[in-house]
């Protein structure tokens, strides 16, 4: 009798307790996106989230792209905080908004003026966020920048977060997740870099495109890098993947286009009295992807001239990012983290005025060039 | 500590309330018509077990009583502990139920001899005679009376006719007047049939008779004989319906113990082959046969196995199954301890590891022990085909077995639990295949499940022709048109089918995989993958505390035994399986073969010129 009772109340408590933390895909909305913006009036943040429709993507991909409505909603709304604006979408949708998908994080430029501090704490600390997101700035609304469909992706963020992520076939630009963000949030000295996203025109369209990168003192955005300066950036830091250097040709007329297929760099920081000097190696392996000009190449001393034009080409690249570092006087390289590791005991005096010493930092860059491969040719196609 | 003091004045309430019912016992079967019923002796023994309880229990009582009083019977639980054991073991000998059946089966069995006369042989006979399907055939021949008794339908009449009947009928104007009839004269000098055994003993001929055997009563001897004419309609060796295999021997075992045993001796030649018969089943003493390799078996476990077989005393044994289901190590585990196959090969082979297979009369499937949870993945055609393939085939069936007891509850808990590690376009598409379906996960699933069983079910017990309409109303009916009523998801359809594929890949574990499928399942929709931890957990934890005859059943996984696994995931090749199974006889002469029958190219090995 003790027994039955025993395992009758055991089932019960297992059996009656229902699903516990159990959530039905019927009852939650997709998140793919999420954008922040600083509203007008004061102190009021606006949330707008980029939820995906699975019904609409499904039945487009059925019907060959003939299904009706668009494959996404946006969902905006404003609230004290991040957390209050979010929590306050159900009242449009009903839905619980599910963030465990979403890859992209865009900050308004209203919201990057004012500072990052406030939405990044609720970013980090809300579990269903992952770290691995990639964040980006941008200098429109964001609801626009939600608002243009491209047509290889049925959903913007999709498209956005695509665009990101090809940043290493040019090395012009860089992908930064929340967690790289926060890491260089946390560094004392670092200025944090985001990819600057913003609507540009094209062939006839408007389309969303990255421009440049974002520079970030203390949370606050201070200025952009070009193209140029990314690449120069990308250089010191070791991050170039891929991508193409244009040289002109010295005697003839004609370009050279090489292509990197290998970068490393290592820095190595002196400390001498009050200056600081960085000793900047840069390696770099490319082929040669396409010539203008009717003189053959493909000779050991070609290549030689090709590789010293080529070292030129990236020194050019990575002066261009210092002066711009120096104008911003913002450590966009993590200098101050390199020297803080490499000489934590003779750190502490420039600890705070870094400020006064970043622009007076010199640097000696060291480019090493090679050229590996010629591509499939061994000689050029027409000659005179 | 209670509980054990309750049992021992449960022990006692029993012995006062059985004393009394013992005598009633008692009577009940003095009046029984058998005068020669040794009920006084046998009662003596019984009356004095009884006592010896009785005595022992009272001791420990007091003592308990004495320590409870001075309050320390914590200190000698160990002794009151030992105590109950042994009372324990006494009163299972007590046990109304063991007692009565004991009786039973002497009651019934007689120890009546042949009389001389023909006519108290046949009143003695009359409780078989009454049956009519027996055939009493009476003649004279030699001036004397004889019968002749055999079963319609279980005997050949033609060799009843030409090899006993003509002889003896013959004989009469022949040389035989002048010597005097004896039961030794008519066997060696009538009978032309090839088998014929004397017996003195009634009941031998009754059980000969009912067996299908032809008894011969002569009037003036007080033998009989049984003349062994058998022959009834029974299945042939046919192909069998379960184990298919592409590569190997097709044949399959029959109802007919006889064509049974004879498809494993015609595997196996050798002289340390044994058979051992036994008769098992009050009412239907049916035939149950044991065989193993006297030089390989363990005889501890052909010793165990007998002492099983002896332990049964049931009405009916009509399969296997029964024999099974009495002397299998775990009677309440999903997971069946003993083995069976119908392929003559399969139980050959294991009968070659040193494994004893029992036969039952009546039944084509032939169990084995002991048996391991390895087995379900193997298959006879692994050791036919090349070893590549043979390992291949392994992984896929532990990959089906896998994939058929999760895939269900890992769909449930990923998709109302663990969105978050799904990759994203399988999330939308996963979503949008559920976004009219009413019903959570869980519930859809189960309900696919059932209707899947019901299915399967459906399919073995239908005749033939209906069996392709189960197979339409299954799949358009209840696959198609729920999917665009949007009951269920086309996903889940998905998932059921791939666990419905690979549960067919592991036919022997099918029966415990579905009961073990439906609670990872429960447990997936309550917990998720905890739940499904938790359950898996306790499921390995089982399968590690199972025997198997005293081989622990997951072995040679756990206990590991590395040689053994050369034939466990995968399976080398023959001649590198130098050892049979150590498990099954632990310190035994194991050599199968040596290295040396690998095989080599002439004149190319230097192994071959050191040998």
């Amino acid at each position: 009798m003790k027994k039955a009772l025993m395992i009758i109340t055991g089932l019960l408590t297992i059996l009656l307790t229902g699903c516990w933390s159990a959530k039905d895909l019927n009852m939650m909305s997709i998140v793919l996106g999420i954008g922040i913006d600083q509203t007008a009036e004061l102190n009021r943040v606006q949330i707008t989230t980029q939820v995906v429709k699975p019904e609409a993507i499904q039945s487009t991909s059925a019907e060959g792209g003939k299904g009706g409505g668009k494959a996404y909603t946006n969902i905006s709304m404003s609230g004290e905080t991040l957390f209050e604006a979010i929590r306050n979408t159900t009242h449009l949708t009903g839905k619980k908004l599910f963030f465990t998908h979403c890859e992209l994080i865009v900050f308004g430029k209203s919201l990057a003026g004012e500072g990052l501090e406030n939405a990044i704490d609720f970013l980090l600390r809300d579990h269903e966020l992952r770290p691995t997101a990639l964040v980006a700035v941008t200098t429109d609304k964001v609801a626009d920048i939600f608002n243009m469909e491209s047509e290889s992706e049925k959903v913007p963020a999709s498209n956005i977060l695509k665009t990101l992520k090809a940043y290493q076939n040019t090395s012009q630009f860089k992908s930064v997740t929340l967690f790289q963000l926060t890491e260089q949030l946390k560094s004392e000295t670092t200025a944090p870099v985001l990819p600057l996203i913003a609507t540009m025109e094209n062939e006839g369209g408007k389309k969303v495109g990255v421009s440049g990168m974002a520079v970030f003192k203390r949370a606050k955005m201070v200025g952009t890098l070009n193209e140029t300066e990314t690449r120069g950036l990308l250089w010191i830091q070791g991050n170039v993947k891929e991508g193409i250097i244009v040289i002109d040709s010295p005697e003839s007329k004609g370009k050279f286009s090489l292509e990197i297929t290998k970068a490393t760099s290592k820095i190595e920081p002196e400390v001498k009295g009050n200056q600081i000097i960085m000793h900047i190696n840069i390696t770099e392996d490319a082929t040669l992807g396409e010539q203008t000009n009717i003189e053959n190449l493909a000779n050991v001393n070609s290549l030689k001239v090709l590789e010293k034009l080529q070292a030129d080409a990236i020194r050019q690249e990575i002066l261009a990012a210092l002066k711009k570092s120096r104008e911003l006087n913002a450590d966009i390289f993590g200098f101050g983290d390199i020297v803080y590791k490499n000489y934590p005991d003779q750190w502490q005096p420039f600890r705070d005025q870094w400020e006064q010493v970043y622009p007076g930092i010199d640097c000696v860059i060291d480019i090493e060039t090679k050229i590996r491969s010629t591509g499939t040719l061994s000689d050029v196609v027409y000659k005179e | 500590m209670l509980k054990m003091i309750l049992k021992i004045f449960r022990y006692f309430r029993y012995l006062a309330f059985n004393s009394g019912e013992n005598h009633s016992c008692d009577h009940f079967y003095s009046h029984e018509s058998n005068p020669n019923f040794t009920d006084a002796g046998q009662a003596e023994k019984e009356l004095k077990t009884l006592l010896l309880f009785a005595e022992r229990l009272s001791e420990l009582m007091m003592k308990v009583i004495r320590l409870l009083k001075s309050g320390q019977l914590y200190a000698e639980l160990e002794f009151i502990k030992s105590e109950l054991r042994v009372l324990d073991r006494q009163f299972s000998r007590l046990s109304p139920l063991v007692v009565s059946y004991e009786k039973g089966m002497n009651g019934q069995r007689d120890d009546d001899l042949v009389s001389s006369n023909l006519i108290n042989n046949l009143i003695a006979m009359s409780d078989i005679l009454a049956s009519s399907d027996i055939v009493l055939r009476e003649f004279t021949f030699a001036s004397t009376r004889g019968v002749l008794i055999f079963i319609d339908g279980l005997t050949d009449k033609e060799t009843i006719n030409n090899d006993i009947l003509s002889p003896l009928l013959k004989s009469v104007e022949t040389k035989e007047k002048r010597n005097p009839l004896t039961i030794d004269s008519i066997q060696r000098r009538l009978l032309s049939a090839s088998d014929v055994k004397k017996f003195d003993q009634l009941n031998d001929v009754k059980d000969n008779v009912l067996s299908g055997g032809t008894a011969l009563l002569v009037d003036g001897l007080s033998e009989a004989l049984i003349v062994n004419a058998t022959k009834w309609e029974s299945r042939g060796v046919e192909k069998p319906e379960l184990e298919n295999v592409i590569r190997g021997p097709r044949e399959g075992f029959s109802e007919n113990v006889q064509i049974n045993t004879s498809l494993i001796r015609r595997k196996i030649r050798n002289t340390h082959l044994r058979f051992e018969k036994f008769t098992i089943g009050t009412q239907t003493r049916s035939n149950v046969w044991i065989a193993y390799m006297s030089n390989m078996a363990d005889e501890k476990l052909v010793e165990e196995i007998k002492i099983r077989l002896a332990r049964i005393h049931t009405d009916a044994v009509l399969d296997s199954g029964y024999i099974e289901a009495f002397i299998e190590d775990a009677p309440y585990s999903v997971f069946a301890t003993i083995a069976n196959s119908e392929k003559p090969d399969v139980v050959a082979a294991k009968i070659l590891e040193g494994r004893v297979a029992i036969l039952v009369d009546g039944s084509p499937i032939v169990l084995t022990v002991p048996s391991l949870f390895i087995e379900s993945f193997q298959s006879p055609e692994d050791y036919y085909v090349r070893p590549y393939y043979g390992s291949l085939l392994r992984l896929v069936r532990l990959l089906s077995y896998v994939a058929s007891l999760f895939s269900p509850a890992v769909y449930v808990s990923l998709i109302t639990f663990h969105q978050e590690l799904i990759p994203t376009p399988l999330l939308i598409t996963l979503a949008a295949g559920r976004i009219q379906v009413p019903f959570p996960a869980v519930f859809e699933a189960l309900a696919i499940g059932v209707v899947f069983e019901i299915l399967r079910e459906a399919g073995v017990r239908m005749p033939r022709p209906v069996g392709s309409a189960v197979s339409i109303v299954g799949a358009l009916v209840i696959g198609q048109t729920a999917v665009a009523a949007g009951l269920i998801s086309p996903i889940m359809v998905i998932v059921v089918g791939i666990t419905a594929i690979a549960s067919f890949a592991i036919p022997v574990q099918a029966d415990s995989g579905t009961i073990l499928r439906f609670i990872l399942l429960l447990s997936a929709g309550i917990a998720g993958g905890f739940g499904i931890l938790m359950v898996t957990l306790v499921i390995l934890l089982h399968l590690a505390s199972l025997r198997s005859f005293g081989t622990p059943f997951l072995s040679p996984l756990a206990p590991l035994s590395l040689p053994e696994l050369k034939d466990s995931f995968i399976r080398v090749p023959l001649w590198a399986m130098t050892r049979r199974p150590e498990i099954l006889r632990p310190y035994a002469n194991t050599i199968r073969q040596s290295i040396a029958s690998k095989p080599y190219i002439p004149g190319k090995d230097k192994r071959r010129s050191s040998v």
